[in-house]
């Protein structure tokens, strides 16, 4: 059947799935709201809190945590990603304390940082860089490593300097290595600000999660949920769509 | 026009096995507009020595004197190509090409340095390709925007370091021919290491070749066949003469 292979129409099948699936199982069982509500339930609860409440104001908070941690995040890794690069020794001193600091989990450091730094915007803009900053200088670091050693003896025999070659050889080189870095990392980072709003904030939609679920207002959850993966797909997209455009040449 | 003096030049690698010597003290002049050809086994250092002439490895003794009509300079405009094309494969043909152009005079016109670069793909045959992208070009085509890329800013001393040894037999004779013609228009200091003898005797005014490691000359002798040349004094009885020389010698 051709007309499957064309990845719109998929997607819009899997979504009709789903959600009528969702429908039947819930019609059928007749669960109380706060249990599972239906999807036309949600639908409306969507709409009450995004008209009569503030869904939209807890989503542009989150929206910038997400921005601010990933600009954050990803400056620090480039930095340090092209330092490291440079520097073989530095390298060897850091790579297993970069490791080690991987190994632990965010979750478990995020409460430090909201005790550190207070409940406010700034402790989840931290989480966000620090879960975007590990993919990125990975990548970063390997892309650098990547360029061809000729073409630095090339870049070199025409007394190119520091910043030439930067400008004009590993920026471009390693680009395609970054974008997977930021792929990984984007979506990641929307899961870093939720966890942070969960464990300490007073505002963002991880906040209201943690609200609604309080009330057993499980249909808001449900709708704050549905968002959140909305958001991390159109990040990943956006990425996707930039990474298009610059590196063009890849195809 | 520069006259190249490689005075006492050895070199040693130093790895985590101590030294290795790769090239025993040599001491040549290399003439102006001379086309030298390098032969020699793998591993014998002829790369090492092509990048000690480019300014990539300070050697271990001796040094580089350059002189431009009697005149000691510091710096010379250094083209290069490699056995790969190792092109940039973001940017297109006639960006690849004018990339010396940006680095060397940055404040030239970018519709300068296009039209530069344009005409220089002409000479090498490769009119209309220019706005192609790498990877939808053969290696023959690459290793010509190679070479239009090594001559674009009109390099003092242009350096192949086995620049044709990545393609087929037939394209690599017929790519000789092209750089013998394009070196014939655009006379240069030419240094060029290559297993290919008849390539060797075709092109150079010169032909060395080195010994095993740790490495040495063991035959220096000129090309007197006339110029301008074309690819069919291949056949002439000189031509097998010079090859029979140089093949004995490698054979040492
Ligand atoms: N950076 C380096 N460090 C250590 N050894 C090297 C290095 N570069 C080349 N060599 C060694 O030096 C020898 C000569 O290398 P090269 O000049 O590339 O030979 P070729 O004549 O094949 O071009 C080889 O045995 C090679 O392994
Ligand atoms: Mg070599």
């Amino acid at each position: 059947m051709s007309r499957w292979r064309s990845p719109v129409a998929a997607y819009t099948a899997l979504v009709v799935i789903l959600l009528s699936s969702w429908y039947i199982f819930t019609a059928v069982g007749q669960y109380p709201d706060f249990i599972l509500p239906g999807p036309a339930l949600v639908w409306q609860r969507f709409q009450t809190a995004l008209m009569k409440g503030r869904l939209l104001f807890h989503f542009l908070v989150t929206l910038w945590e997400v921005a601010a941690g990933l600009c954050l995040g990803t400056f620090f890794a480039l930095i340090t990603g092209y330092l490291l690069s440079k520097s073989r020794r530095l390298e060897n001193f850091l790579s297993p304390v970069l490791v080690a600091s991987q190994a632990v989990p965010i979750v478990a450091v995020a409460p430090l940082l909201i005790i550190w730094f207070g409940p406010g915007l700034f402790s989840k803009i931290l989480v966000c860089s620090i879960i975007i900053y590990f993919p990125v200088l990975v990548n970063v670091v390997a892309g650098l490593k990547s360029v061809p050693t000729d073409l630095q003896n090339l870049m070199t025999s025409l007394n190119a300097n520091r910043k030439q070659k930067l400008v004009w050889l590993e920026i471009p080189a390693t680009l395609p290595y970054f974008f997977t870095g930021m792929k990984v990392g984007a979506t990641l980072s929307v899961t870093g600000a939720v966890v942070g709003e969960f464990l300490g904030a007073d505002k963002g939609l991880g906040f209201l999660i943690n609200v609604a679920r309080g009330q057993y207002d499980t249909a808001l959850v449900m709708a704050i949920i549905i968002i959140l993966v909305l958001f991390a797909l159109v990040l990943y997209y956006l990425v996707v769509l930039i990474e298009k455009i610059m590196v063009r040449w890849k195809e | 026009m520069p006259q190249i003096r490689v005075v006492d030049v050895s070199h040693s690698f130093h790895t985590e096995q101590g030294d290795f010597p790769v090239l025993k003290p040599l001491d040549f002049i290399i003439e102006r507009e001379q086309f030298l050809s390098i032969l020699g086994p793998s591993g014998c250092g002829k790369t090492t020595l092509l990048k000690i002439l480019a300014g990539l490895i300070q050697p271990s003794a001796g040094g580089i004197q350059h002189e431009i009509d009697g005149e000691a300079v510091d710096d010379l405009r250094v083209g290069m190509m490699f056995q790969q094309a190792n092109l940039m494969p973001w940017r297109t043909i006639v960006e690849n090409v004018l990339l010396p152009l940006q680095l060397k005079t940055p404040r030239l016109h970018r519709s300068v340095m296009v039209a530069r670069a344009i005409s220089i793909l002409e000479t090498v045959g490769l009119c209309g390709y220019e706005n192609m992208r790498i990877n939808e070009i053969s290696g023959g085509m690459a290793q010509r925007v190679a070479l239009a890329r090594a001559m674009i800013h009109d390099p003092q001393l242009l350096l192949l370091d086995e620049p044709f040894g990545s393609l087929d037999a037939l394209t690599r004779e017929s790519m000789g021919e092209e750089l013998l013609r394009v070196w014939q228009t655009h006379k240069k200091t030419v240094v060029m290491v290559t297993h290919s003898v008849s390539e060797a005797i075709l092109l150079s005014d010169r032909v060395i070749v080195f010994s095993r490691r740790p490495s040495s000359i063991v035959l220096d002798i000129e090309i007197k066949l006339p110029r301008p040349r074309e690819a069919g004094i291949r056949y002439s009885a000189e031509f097998s003469e010079y090859s029979a020389m140089i093949h004995t010698s490698i054979a040492q």
